[in-house]
């Protein structure tokens, strides 16, 4: 049951943002807010929808340049846009595996960032993609990358008169290639248990760069693995630099044990699901067709593979 | 197997279906029915898909009040005080009541449990005051402002704890009234004790060439009802008139209880009954309704509704039990098993409701069904301060299956045996000796068994295997028995009304099992009236005849046989009213077995039932009602306590199985299901698509309950008590290539043969897929669900 709250649907900007930095809540597809008052959760005694803002509508896409996606940008959109998936795969992986179809419809990919949960799925395809944030308020534009957005449990750079506008990803070379892995429980309508987002561009010697790697549901934030990161940065392709990176994961997220499950269950996915997004990323990145999804297989390294019994038949 | 007559799934493609199923006839029925075992639309499904079926939150009165409980936060602690003056001063709240106000605790089977917490709490989320508002809104307000003083007692959390007997629930088992079917042991956390013992199972043991013993945990599950529970009351504080409209599976029941809890005579109490959004075991018990009912004595007799939200669904409704197993078998070398020794522990949550008799129907199918001669069984109700545990689609048997047939498959690896070779070795027959010392009959164990392996090819795969991808692949197969309750008793009136429709009055409430389709089909199937000229009466207390309740796969067997003697005495009555249109004797005009009411020599004197409407011969004649009858207590051979040997302990068995192929990510430790063959022994399908549905929806659910669902507590704190995280398959989950075997194994009491198939599909499911799972990891996963870490973390078995 809803409680009863103040609801503004301003058309204009400026009173948004008046609005939300007199203590409103800001609202646009209402998939978690709306939900939360449900569950009992009392978030504010006024509401500001800001759907009708013009100011962060808009989806675009310009060759070398990149995206453009207004804050009120459906997870559907993103979904079912040829662009993303031949361009940006990760992204297509992260909003594409969101609740159901009618919560795609609704959720917007700014309501994502903003509700700040570990288990964003669209956040780590979107820090891989080297995503900027723009957020606007009665003083202009500020620019922010995705990964320094993020200043703590559900913290961001912003001011309480800014709202989130639009976000910014720039384009992506031929020889690049993206994954996400979402770990779920059931095939659908599921959290992120954790997930691994990857980015790399592979020049003709097999050599990768701009090697960028995200984790979900590892620490209090969607965050980046540096130090993986580090590992492949301008290092030859192989099996054996794939497992030293996933070694650098599993020891640099965070994961907490708790009634969903243990930190070591965790962080034993964290290790095995980098291996497969990496190489899944480098696939792609070598495909012809980056559109396609790339059948998965067992790789070298993943632990569950050294226990596979030998028997056949 | 040379008595069986193939029905090709052609038949079910001629009638525009393209799955691939199967239905194998037997030579009981005659196959000239024109209505029985054809499929047929559900009467009930053009107002749900259209979303015009009433509910019971669409009940809705003008000037109602809206109910909501105050609910503990803590699991167990006792009321030092309760203060409702604030709660009570808010404007628009009519009124706040607590324990004092009812303090006659209620229960089916041991009165344990009041209607509002008294003098302590027991689970989280236990009302401990209940408040009638002007607005849900107020109500809502009302209880945050509830001012109750607790002390808090330990907190029994789990079955470990409450075995100790350290920390009792209840503290005083002999001042509740207890009835004569619950076994509580005073002074322990024992709420219930069954017995059960045939031949000698120490000797088994001596005679046996290996025992093999295992444990198995069945986790403690939601029924998740689409519709949580909810009912709107108007109880006359004047006449002491009671009425509640509620989605409740067994209306009689409730009714005497409701007139048991505040002292009134039944007939005074009248349940209407909406549609129900979900059963499942969920809503035999009264939950709503007592409530409800003691806010409108306190508000002047208004309506009053009350209607849980999810979170108390959760927390404060019904849940299926935890359930913890020992079994011991004891095998000869060639797999002939010689001695079984099960021990069980129920967690039943904090207050006993109705687990005696999920202990009782469990424990008679804990043996499986398998011919063994010495055979001992003893399983305990165990109190904890969890939420209540109560009966779940079959009753406590699905937990039972799960036990036995992970144990087949351990006894099966020891001897190097197929696991379906062991089962058919030791597999129940007509004339075999069951587990209460009963002569069995119609029983199609074997036939069960070898039909779901067909289905998923059993025969050609190995017991794992490697595929392409690298996914740890493997078969599991399962069987099962399970009795209905007995005895009970139904009745139904069928009327005719004037231009000559039928009209059925029963009490058997359609939850989605197809209830309101097959009993028009009887009425259909005997008068051979056009079946759209049959209907069911909604249900109301007050004007349908009783049944005992709309559990244990029972409806379409008993009130099948209430319809069709019904439906003889309507022939009689029209045949009668016929003669006297005709000027002849009443033994003039026969009904035939075309429908028609026909004169014995005049051959142009006939009336087909279809035209009787307008036949004229009703006009201003005696109506044309018949009421319908069937109760078992002169067939029950009551088991005694002593060790439950009965020469028919049940009117009817229900018997099938299923086998099911999984693939197993050895990276994810992720499941996948892939197939399930199914094959039960259903007697008689009535309504051969409703039956295949009952067994695919079934599948879904079983899924669930192998590798996904639980409920999660932390010091008595249900932590996963929403939707989210308590993981019910979704539709991405439910690929599962389904293929049915409907084993048509008459039964000789059954309408048509018919037996039930309400709860059976789900019997066998998780447990066929923990064998497959156990087989893909060669491991001995110990409980339910098996989840991805259990996976991952596996220990191989090694013998």
């Amino acid at each position: 049951m809803l409680n009863d709250f103040e609801l503004f649907m301003p058309t204009d900007f400026n009173e948004a943002c008046a609005l939300k930095a007199n203590g409103a809540k800001p609202v646009a597809g209402g998939t978690d807010v709306y939900v939360n008052m449900h569950g009992g959760k009392k978030e504010a005694d006024q509401v500001v929808d800001i759907k009708n803002l013009a100011e962060l509508k808009g989806t675009s896409y310009t060759a070398g340049q990149g995206l453009v996606l207004g804050a009120l940008t459906s997870h559907r959109q993103i979904e079912e846009w040829d662009v993303i998936k031949k361009n940006y795969y990760a992204m297509f992986q992260g909003c594409s595996q969101v609740g159901s179809v009618q919560i795609r419809y609704r959720a917007t990919l700014g309501g994502n960032i903003m509700n700040g949960a570990p288990s964003a799925d669209s956040i780590g395809p979107m820090l891989v993609h080297d995503a900027v944030c723009v957020v606007k308020g009665p003083n202009g534009e500020r620019k922010i990358p995705l990964d320094k957005f993020y200043t703590g449990f559900k913290k961001f750079d912003i001011q309480p008169d800014e709202l989130l506008a639009r976000i910014e990803i720039p384009d992506t070379p031929a020889n690049a290639g993206s994954a996400y892995y979402k770990y779920m429980r059931r095939g659908a309508m599921d959290l992120a248990l954790m997930g691994v987002s990857a980015y790399v561009e592979l020049d003709e010697n097999d050599v990768m760069s701009h090697v960028r790697i995200a984790l979900t549901t590892a620490g209090p934030t969607p965050m980046r693995s540096y130090s993986a990161e580090a590992v492949l940065e301008g290092q030859k392709y192989s099996d054996e630099i794939i497992i030293a990176a996933a070694e650098a994961v599993a020891s640099e997220g965070k994961p907490r044990s708790s009634w969903r499950s243990s930190a070591e269950f965790r962080v034993r996915l964290l290790h095995d699901v980098t291996i497969m997004v990496l190489h899944e990323a480098v696939k792609r990145a070598k495909a012809e067709d980056k559109a396609q999804p790339i059948k998965q297989v067992l790789y070298k390294g993943q632990q569950g593979l050294e226990e596979r019994p030998k028997v056949q038949g | 197997m040379s008595d069986y007559k193939l029905t090709p799934c052609e038949k079910y493609q001629a009638e525009g279906r393209e799955w691939d199923r199967l239905v194998v006839k037997r030579k009981d029925t005659t196959g000239e029915e024109t209505v029985i075992g054809h499929t047929q639309v559900r009467k009930d499904g053009v107002e749900k898909v259209t979303g015009t079926a009433v509910y019971g939150a669409d009940i809705n009165f003008p000037g109602q009040l809206y109910g909501v409980c105050a609910r503990s936060p803590h699991a167990h602690a006792r009321i030092l005080s309760i203060n409702t003056d604030k709660a009570k001063a808010l404007p628009g709240v009519v009124t706040v009541i607590t324990g004092a106000d009812y303090p006659e605790p209620y229960g089916q089977f041991i009165a344990d449990q009041p209607i509002i917490a008294l003098d302590k709490v027991r689970y989280q989320g236990e009302p401990v005051a209940a408040i009638a508002a002007e607005t849900e809104e107020i109500a809502r307000a009302a209880a945050e402002l509830v001012e109750v003083e607790y002390e808090l007692l330990p907190v029994v959390n789990d079955l470990e704890e409450s075995m100790k007997n350290e920390t009792l629930i209840h503290e005083d088992w002999s001042k509740y009234e207890c009835s004569s079917a619950c076994f509580p042991v005073q002074g322990t956390n024992i709420g219930d004790h069954f017995h059960l013992c045939k031949g000698d199972v120490e000797k088994g043991f001596e005679e046996a060439d290996l025992i093999v013993e295992s444990e198995f945990r069945c986790g403690q599950l939601q029924h998740t009802l689409i519709e949580t529970h909810t009912a709107t009351a108007a109880a006359n504080p004047y006449t002491k008139e009671l009425q509640v409209w509620t989605p409740n599976q067994s209306p009689f029941s409730i009714r005497a209880l409701m007139g048991k809890i505040y002292g009134v005579s039944n007939e005074k109490v009248r349940l209407t009954m909406t549609h129900i959004g979900g059963g499942f075991g969920g809503k035999y018990e009264a939950k709503c309704e007592p409530i409800a009912l003691a806010l409108s004595l306190k508000c002047g007799g208004r309506h009053v509704k009350l209607t849980y939200d999810r979170h108390e669904e959760f927390s404060a409704t019904v849940c299926r039990s935890t359930v913890q197993y020992y079994m011991k078998t004891g095998v000869k070398k060639d797999g002939t098993i010689v001695a079984n020794q099960i021990k069980g522990y129920w967690d039943a949550g904090a207050y006993v409701t109705t687990n005696p008799r999920v202990d009782y129907n469990a424990g008679f199918a804990a043996n499986g069904p398998y011919e063994v001669p010495n055979v001992k069984i003893d399983t305990y109700v165990y109190m904890t301060n969890r939420t209540l545990g109560t009966a779940y689609r079959g009753f406590g048997v699905t937990e039972a299956s799960t036990l036995h047939e992970h144990q087949m498959d351990i006894i099966a690896r020891k001897l190097d045996m197929d696991p379906l070779e062991l089962r058919l070795k030791n597999c129940l027959h007509d004339g075999s000796i069951g587990v209460t010392g009963e002569i069995i009959s119609t029983c199609a164990v074997d036939e069960c068994l070898r039909a779901a392996a067909a289905n998923i090819g059993w025969d050609k795969l190995p017991k794992r295997w490697v595929d392409e991808e690298g996914n740890l692949c493997g078969k599991g197969i399962a069987c099962f028995n399970k009795l209905t309750g007995t005895p009970s008793t139904t009745s139904c009136i069928v009327k005719m009304n004037e231009n000559g429709s039928i009209y059925i009055l029963s009490a058997s409430r359609e939850m989605g099992q197809g209830v309101t389709t097959t009993m028009p089909q009887f009425a259909a199937e005997s008068l051979k009236i056009d079946l759209d000229k049959v209907s069911v009466s909604p249900v109301d207390t007050h004007q349908t005849p009783y049944d005992k309740t709309t559990t244990s796969s029972r409806s379409t067997f008993h009130s099948g046989n209430a319809i069709l003697q019904a439906c003889e005495d309507i022939k009689k009555q029209l045949c009668h009213l016929a003669a006297i249109k005709w000027k002849c004797a009443d033994e003039d005009v026969v009904y035939t077995a075309e429908g028609n009411i026909q004169h014995k020599t005049d051959a142009d004197k006939c009336i087909n039932i279809n035209n009787v409407g307008k036949s004229g011969i009703m006009h201003e004649q005696d109506p044309v009602i018949a009421i319908g009858r069937y109760g078992t207590s002169d067939i029950f051979d009551a088991p005694p306590v002593d060790g439950r040997q009965s020469k028919r302990p049940t009117v009817m068995w229900m018997i099938g199985a299923q086998a099911a192929i999984v693939k197993v990510n050895p990276v994810t430790g992720r499941v996948k299901v892939t197939k399930i063959g199914a094959a039960h022994d259903i007697g008689k399908a009535i309504n051969p698509t409703g039956c295949l549905q009952q067994i695919e929806g079934s599948v879904v659910m079983g899924l669930g309950h192998a590798i996904m669902e639980e409920m999660i507590y932390e010091d008595g704190n249900l932590r996963n008590g929403n939707m989210v995280d308590y993981k019910v398959p979704t539709f991405m989950d439910s690929d599962i290539e389904i293929k049915s075997t409907l084993v048509e194994n008459g039964h000789p009491e059954g309408p048509f043969g018919v037996k039930g198939i309400g709860e059976p599909g789900l019997v066998p499911t998780a447990a066929c897929i923990a064998n497959a799972i156990c087989h893909a990891c060669n491991t001995d996963f110990k409980s339910l669900p098996i989840k991805p870490e259990h996976i991952l973390f596996r220990e191989e078995a090694n013998d």
